[in-house]
């Protein structure tokens, strides 16, 4: 009985989520025609919005915690879950070719991809760490399979590599849950966090944070797991690597942010190792990044780095840096899938992933170069467009935790010319104009992706000329985690 | 004067640079140009309004509203303008130099007319911006704006090497930058917390005597690198000799004329005004490395081989000129450093439009290959021997009154130190004569001497070319007979800086 007030308070969302992948599921079954694969976009995407919809109904003042406190609901979730919604649904927008490349396969395609969704939605809102590992697993589940849906051998190498590392960062994880569970004997959120109130944190609890940290720091490619994401990126089709470089991202640090304020907040040295972690890891990616001759290479490199420079702000644990780090995010959504959207333009334009083929085209498509153009500088932090007020903002986070912290500043801010590097590289090749080879077009209509693209390059600039309210939306959020 | 509007002056080119992207706009190299052209004058003679009003008891200030709300105000920073002496001197510099640089692309410039001049009046926007930002948000959101118009002007319509060139400024800069926002950051969170405000505002930031001395120096390194890089200042100089070397004429006249300033303005703004005690401590220093950037960029000044380098350099030269009149920290040494900003803009527009003017000729800058080219240009010729008279300081010129201010103020800057600041400001100036030598040498090598025949039929300039070099010429003449017009404008804004930084 109780439980079934909990799916009415806050587990409508997920539900609606649930009917979508049995919908599909079946479809795949019964109706696997051909004829119908543009059908299971739909499907999707009305069941996103839906369950967006749905996200305005559910309790969340005060805390609610359901299902035996192992999933809960605050502003905070409630948000996270929005913009991972968002965000998938504009990842879904961004299917058609890698859909229409296996056509028989669309159905499952998109139960798989709403199950990653649905996966990431609970992940945010967990309470306990059983729960986080099968809803983590229940994620990476679901991205072996979409980053195996290309054709050709690479995606199926990608994918393997995927599933063994993964493998690797879960066991770890689970024993630094196991040590936890032995020091605690619970596995609640909440439980853990009244025992450390009561008790003093000794080194055995160090590492065991640390070990459960190394689960997530895997989704996000920091620095011992990190190496996997290039090829994956590469092996997968680009709306997949857009997938995979936004929601899987945002649903991590949705709970890294929570497990920071509250469950790991007991360790001194925890934030430092944290923090070397991230160094080492922007320091690697954009360096590696500056030798990448293919541009999925290039972005997957790129998000590492971006993640890194979030675990900056979020690892020296304030309200102030939880908000500026959910601003990244935000922001950071949208200029990367703005990114992603072009590059798939231009590989449906049948231009190949090398770097050096993106050029002769500024002045044939003016309007696309522009919105490429505006998603590539916010990456890079230039003025006027979201990515500068995100830079400034999470810089003066770190500015705020002290002089002590100034050395990670300045690394961060050399790591961040070096990425003003290769962004810049794109946006000039897209100028050149090379006499002996022909006048290339990119082809922009009927094409969601094109769509998307403006939208998203519409919202960089909206967001870094007017952040403020946005500012104070994250500053609230943050308060309330 | 209530009536004259900042925001108007601030961001009437980027809007007009907007209207060259809508489709309806021909693309027709003509209208292009000359829509360009007559806005520039419009934007100068707007400008030259704010100087007709000026009053120096009252500064313009003006605030940008977009729906309701002023920059971001859960932060603490607003979108807010003001304008002092020293603002004003620049912002109209900006524009004129800005309307002499679109007269001058006429010849230049062959391709993409509306990508450039759009890029070219957004650049004036963050040039203007930098000059009249009355916030430190504001100071650097213009500041970095300002790099993405520059790298695409350097690169697209450069020559030679300019893709890396242009790459190299690029990167430069933005350390440069970015070391500089930590400053900001730093400076924004002290003050904050010390004077219990959330602003941003130049004129809210308050430290001194509260802050530590030690931090105040260590914000006050963060911000002078960023400075310094612009300025430049010689370890971080590497990249203007080929930035200047691969940009159209016109851009290397924005560079020269503007963007190394943008590097002095900060420095004034910032490490005198808001950091004062730091200042203090760390002048004697400064002073040496002024020197030295005198010393070192004019011997390489005179080394070089290519006509353009030699500009460069000298302009390296230049800055540490200036420089050490701001440190000198006494009237005659801050007028002077001022003064000398205004006048080596000028200088070095008109030195490096005659550079542009002979390489569009003769297609080559190696100066053992060009020589004798005042009779076949004797307008030219008469023009560049001017220009170098003022560069290297002969009176009635406006080298000569700035070159005086600060060496004088120099001589009398008041420091105790253990190196005797006098004997270093000696070396400086019996280095002085190099400049001397690397202009004349450059006069002497390009256009006396016998004429090859391959540069006889070579024209002289043309009426475009003519107008802008005695235009500019015009106001060096003017300031260098009268330059009690220019220091009664900069003079009150002296008053306050030395009162603030005095010992």
């Amino acid at each position: 009985m109780n439980s079934t007030y909990d799916i009415w308070n806050i587990f409508i969302p997920c539900i609606i989520l649930l009917i979508i992948i049995a919908i599909q599921a079946v479809f795949a079954m019964v109706k696997n025609n051909i004829k119908f694969y543009k059908i299971a976009k739909w499907i999707s995407v009305s069941g996103i919005i839906l369950s967006f919809i749905s996200l305005f109904d559910v309790q969340f003042e005060p805390i609610y915690y359901a299902f035996s406190d192992s999933i809960m609901s605050n502003t905070y979730t409630i948000f996270m879950q929005a913009l991972i919604l968002i965000a998938a649904l504009i990842c879904v927008l961004l299917t058609k070719k890698t859909v229409a490349s296996r056509r028989n396969r669309a159905f499952n395609f998109h139960a798989v991809f709403m199950s990653a969704v649905l996966a990431a939605m609970i992940l945010v809102s967990v309470n306990d760490y059983l729960t986080m590992f099968v809803s983590m697993e229940f994620l990476s589940v679901a991205c072996y399979f979409l980053i195996a849906f290309n054709k050709g051998t690479l995606s199926k190498e990608a994918s393997f590599k995927y599933l063994l590392t993964n493998i690797v960062a879960s066991s770890v994880f689970l024993f630094g849950v196991s040590y936890l569970y032995g020091i605690t004997s619970s596995v609640n959120f909440t439980e853990i966090n009244d025992y450390y109130l009561q008790n003093t944190a000794e080194w055995m609890y160090t590492i065991s944070v640390l070990f459960i940290a190394s689960g997530l720091l895997f989704k996000l490619a920091i620095f011992p797991f990190a190496n996997w994401i290039l090829d994956i990126y590469e092996g997968s089709s680009t709306s997949v690597a857009a997938f995979l470089s936004v929601v899987p991202k945002i649903a991590v640090f949705g709970i890294l942010c929570r497990l920071l304020v509250f469950n790991f907040s007991y360790s001194f040295e925890f934030p430092l190792i944290l923090l070397i972690l991230a160094s080492i890891t922007a320091v690697w990616a954009n360096l590696i990044a500056i030798r990448q001759r293919n541009i999925k290479r290039l972005l997957a490199a790129s998000s590492s780095a971006n993640a890194s420079y979030m675990i900056f702000a979020a690892s020296l644990v304030s309200v102030y840096n939880i908000s500026t780090v959910i601003f990244y995010l935000v922001t950071y959504v949208f200029m990367n899938l703005g990114v992603f959207a072009a590059v798939i333009l231009l590989e449906n334009s049948a231009f190949s992933n090398k770097l050096y083929e993106f050029k002769n085209f500024a002045y044939t498509n003016p309007a696309f170069c522009f919105a490429f153009l505006v998603s590539l500088l916010g990456l890079a932090g230039m003025p006027l467009t979201s990515g500068f007020v995100a830079k400034i903002y999470l810089l003066s986070a770190i500015a705020k935790s002290g002089l002590i912290f100034l050395p990670f500043l300045i690394l961060l801010v050399i790591v961040m010319v070096i990425s003003m590097y290769y962004y810049i590289r794109i946006a000039k090749l897209m100028f050149v104009k090379d006499d002996n080879q022909e006048e290339r077009y990119v082809i922009c209509k009927t094409e969601s992706a094109s769509v998307i693209l403006y939208i998203c390059a519409i919202a960089t600039i909206a967001f870094g000329i007017l952040p403020d309210k946005i500012i104070e939306i994250c500053k609230i959020i943050a308060y309330n985690i | 004067m209530d009536n004259l509007s900042l925001n108007l002056l601030i961001f009437s080119p980027i809007a007009a640079s907007l209207l060259f992207f809508i489709p309806i706009f021909r693309d027709n190299e003509v209208i292009i140009r000359r829509f360009a052209k007559t806005f520039a004058g419009l934007h100068f003679a707007y400008a030259m309004c704010f100087c007709v009003f000026f009053n120096s008891d009252v500064s313009y200030f003006d605030e940008l509203f977009l729906f309701g709300q002023s920059g971001i105000q859960s932060l603490g920073i607003r979108t807010a303008f003001a304008m002092d002496g020293l603002s004003l001197v620049m912002v109209v510099l900006s524009s004129f130099l800005f309307f002499m640089a679109t007269i001058a692309s006429k010849t230049v410039i062959r391709k993409r007319h509306k990508l450039y001049y759009g890029l070219l009046l957004a650049l004036e926007t963050a040039v203007i911006g930098v000059f009249t930002s009355a916030d430190i948000f504001m100071f650097f959101l213009f500041w970095e704006l300002e790099l993405i118009p520059m790298y695409f002007l350097i690169s697209l319509w450069g020559s030679g090497n300019s893709q890396k060139s242009a790459m190299k400024f690029l990167l430069y800069t933005f350390m440069g930058s970015l070391f500089l926002l930590i400053g900001i950051l730093l400076l924004n969170y002290y003050s904050d917390t010390l004077n219990q405000q959330m602003t941003s505002l130049f004129a809210d930031i308050n430290v001194v005597d509260k802050l530590p001395v030690n931090i105040q120096i260590l914000i006050s390194i963060l911000l002078m690198i960023g400075f310094f890089v612009k300025l430049p200042i010689v370890p971080l100089h590497t990249w203007l000799p080929n930035a200047h070397c691969d940009a159209p004429a016109p851009i290397s006249i924005l560079l020269a004329g503007l963007l190394l300033k943008m590097g002095a303005y900060g420095f004034i703004k910032f490490n005198i005004l808001l950091l004062p005690d730091a200042f203090k401590i760390i002048a004697p220093v400064l002073i040496i490395l002024a020197v030295i950037n005198i010393i070192h960029a004019g011997l390489c000044a005179y080394n070089q081989k290519d006509i353009k380098k030699i500009i460069a350099y000298s302009s390296i030269s230049n800055m540490g000129i200036v420089m050490l009149g701001l440190c000198t920290n006494n009237e005659q040494g801050a007028v002077g450093g001022i003064f000398h900003m205004v006048s080596h803009g000028l200088i070095c527009a008109g030195l490096f439009m005659i550079v542009g003017i002979i390489y569009g000729r003769t297609k080559t800058r190696d100066i053992n290959a060009i020589s004798g080219l005042a009779s076949v240009m004797p307008n030219l010729a008469i023009l560049s021997v001017l220009f170098s008279f003022a560069a290297v300081g002969v009176p009635l010129l406006m080298g000569f009154v700035s070159e005086f201010l600060t060496f004088w103020g120099a001589f009398n800057a008041q420091y105790e130190t253990v190196i005797y600041i006098p004997l270093v400001v000696l070396c400086a100036l019996s280095v002085l004569i190099l400049s001397t030598a690397y202009m004349f040498k450059f006069l002497h090598k390009t256009f006396f001497g016998i004429i090859d025949d391959s540069w006889s039929i070579l024209k002289d300039i043309s009426a475009h070319e003519f107008i802008i070099l005695t235009s500019i010429m015009g106001v060096i003449i003017f300031f260098g007979i009268h330059p009690m017009s220019l220091v009664d404008i900069i003079k009150p804004f002296v008053d306050i800086m030395i009162e603030s930084a005095g010992i």
